[in-house]
């Protein structure tokens, strides 16, 4: 077997850019079906556990997909706002905590998320580095945003002005980095926290006087900013209980909380509805598994047309080398051993491109998890 | 059912390990109301320095972070102590004490700025020490009481006890406000300081306040401007927060104005507590207004 094996390897290695193609042809059949697979379970995987730590959801009326994605994820797509007070009567009703999510603005191209402390309990998310949030204007950062972007305690980073030209509306505020959060493999890595309050002024709800650098004709860098000597003229305008905010996430005390708050939201005419996240993604990946399904038999199909090539091409490289075989014959080789010497060539070009497909599935799979959720969230 | 129980295991937390629930309070009457009803079941703080005005008392990083731990933080509501306005605190511990009544509250003159070159605006201002009105006190400690409950797994029997305590206290306080208000009723006062609008309210006297430091004598205008008053209320008792220089005392006597001491409580006193304190005030008020 050896010599067989001597041989084979000695065909593959004269003519081994044709056996290359061949590994390769060979490895992308294995590896297409396996990773699909792998992408759509690790999906499925981060999209149920998300949904499963978050217990319920309530935002304006209109889609429960986008409400969902906006504030599990923080997609792009936001929901119509809701006010400040619905956040109040969850906690008045002493049915659940009530923790309010505003998302509209993004500094260095990732989102800001204004929300509450309690946030933090909720998530498990743990401080690596700094402090939390403790002043209006705090902003605390996702792991990978810090990683990406370079950023670390002690910067600033500056939210995205909405409107240049709105000199009467919102500046763009610039925020101290006081601390970033340890990694969680969650869309939470990919956030930057501030106060709900923080993102009101934001908004232009909550200011200062004489809070805005460059002054307001200067037209070129025009900022707030909240520091120590200025937050004391920090204040906001109207009734707090009609500031907007994007979701509502809600912790029921228990079972028989639960089912009381979602009879509260019954009625369809009303602003808000209140959405079970895992309800709402078992739909979503109902959805995915039925794709799942088509490209398993594209995946077949296509597989199986490929290993056919495959099996062709091998059998006419055996029929060009008919007349090598009957040399090899006429030199005492017998049957088995031709059969033995085209076996080996097979083990040979099977092995390696099994072992390539291998290693690229495993290089391939910490990207899998995060991306995966991402293609379907975005 | 793993996360209810979970929620019922971190509520139940401090009592199960026997530990003590960590209270904080924006301004001593709340902290007293909750050393009241929770007894040794509480660990109660108030964290503002005894020379230090609680309504503008600014914290540093490392109170508001020691804020942030606690399992209860005592809110007085109507504007009092607005660094909180200000501060990341967690909504799951706060506990607005007047929520409940926000109807009761006494809007005070607004507050009129403007933005740069935009129009002038106001903000409606509001009478923020609540707990001068035993009656607004009660239904502070009810909410205290409620808040502790709910945090509590056991040891209700306690907190009962202690808000039967506090409530004895409260109730006697009222009676005492109300025998002014009896006696006395539309009794026309003058203060140091425009803070008396609920012990006005429950006394049913009319007190009209300058704004004096409390600690130092009053000029010549200040005189001038406090004589003005006197003629046209014809107030007889000056209310001071803190005793006043003998100085001050004299300047108003001459006035033919009595000093009578009520301390605003925002702050610890030095001896005695809330229920003490305000009583002996009250006493020494009445007596005063009884000459």
């Amino acid at each position: 077997m050896s010599g067989a094996l001597f041989l084979a390897w000695a065909h593959i290695w004269h003519h081994r850019w044709r056996s290359l193609i061949l590994v390769l042809a060979i490895a992308l059949i294995v590896v297409v079906p396996v990773t699909v697979s792998r992408v759509v379970d690790a999906a499925e995987a981060d999209l149920s556990a998300r949904a499963e730590a978050t217990p319920l959801l309530i935002g304006a009326r209109g889609s429960r997909l986008d409400l969902v994605m906006s504030a599990l994820y923080f997609g792009e797509d936001q929901p119509d706002p809701l006010p400040y007070q619905a956040s109040e009567d969850v906690w008045d009703s002493g049915l659940a905590i009530a923790i309010p999510l505003y998302q509209r603005f993004y500094a260095e191209g990732a989102p800001i998320i204004g929300t509450s402390l309690d946030y933090f309990d909720l998530r498990g998310l743990r401080i690596a580095d700094g402090r939390g949030l403790t002043v209006l204007g705090d902003a605390v950062l996702g792991a990978a945003v810090a990683a990406e972007r370079g950023l670390s305690v002690g910067d600033h980073i500056l939210s995205t002005p909405e409107n240049l030209f709105d000199i009467a509306g919102s500046y763009p505020l610039r925020m101290p980095v006081v601390g970033v959060l340890a990694p969680t493999g969650t869309p939470d890595d990919a956030a930057i926290f501030v106060d709900v309050k923080t993102t009101w002024v934001m908004a232009g709800i909550g200011h200062g006087h004489e809070d805005v650098e460059g002054g307001a004709s200067a037209g070129i860098l025009q900022y707030a900013e909240i520091t120590p000597q200025n937050i004391d003229s920090f204040h906001f305008h109207g009734d707090v209980g009609s500031y907007p905010i994007t979701a509502i996430i809600a912790e029921p005390w228990d079972q028989r909380s639960s089912t009381i708050l979602k009879g509260r939201y019954l009625d369809t005419s009303g602003p808000a509805q209140i959405v079970d996240p895992e309800e709402v993604m078992s739909g979503l990946i109902e959805t995915v598994f039925a794709i799942k399904d088509v490209l398993d038999w594209v995946v077949r199909i296509v597989g199986g047309a490929a290993a056919l090539a495959v099996v062709l091409a091998l059998h006419l490289t055996f029929r060009l080398r008919a007349r090598e075989m009957q040399t090899a014959f006429r030199l005492g080789a017998g049957r088995f051993a031709t059969l033995q010497l085209l076996l080996a060539e097979a083990l040979l070009l099977g092995g390696a491109a099994v072992m390539l497909a291998g290693a690229v599935i495993w290089i391939s799979q910490p990207y899998l998890s995060g991306d995966a959720v991402q293609l379907l969230t975005r | 059912m793993i996360r209810a129980l979970m929620i019922a295991l971190l509520l139940a937390a401090p009592a199960m390990a026997q530990e003590r629930l960590k209270v904080s309070a924006v301004a001593y009457p709340l902290a007293w109301m909750a050393e009241g009803i929770g007894g040794d079941l509480v660990e109660v703080t108030f964290p503002v320095p005894a020379d230090a005005d609680p309504a503008f008392w600014r914290p540093n990083i490392a109170a508001i972070a020691a804020f942030q731990q606690s399992d209860v933080i005592l809110l007085n509501g109507a504007g009092f102590a607005d660094w909180t306005a200000k501060a990341s605190l967690p909504r799951r511990a706060l506990t607005d004490t007047s929520a409940g009544i926000t109807d009761r509250l006494i809007e005070t003159e607004a507050i009129t700025h403007s933005h740069g070159d935009d129009d002038p605006h106001s903000h409606a201002a509001t009478a923020t020490f609540l707990w001068l009105d035993p009656a607004m006190a009660q239904a502070q400690a009810d909410a205290v009481h409620h808040a502790l409950s709910r945090r509590m797994s056991a040891g209700q029997e306690t907190l009962d006890a202690g808000h039967a305590e506090v409530t004895a206290s409260l109730t006697a306080l009222t009676a005492q406000a109300e025998a002014i208000a009896a006696s006395h009723g539309g009794t026309r006062l003058l203060a140091s300081h425009p803070r008396y609008q609920y012990l006005a309210r429950a006394a049913r006297l009319e007190v009209t306040a300058v704004s004096w430091a409390s600690d130092a004598v009053p000029d010549a205008d200040q005189i001038a401007e406090l004589s003005a008053l006197q003629q046209q209320t014809g107030a007889a008792i000056m209310l001071w927060e803190e005793t006043p220089p003998d100085a001050a005392i004299e300047a108003v006597a001459a006035l033919g104005l009595t000093s009578v001491l009520v301390p605003t409580l925002a702050n610890r006193p030095e001896t005695g507590d809330y229920a003490t304190v305000l009583a002996e005030a009250l006493a020494r008020l009445s007596a005063a207004l009884a000459e």
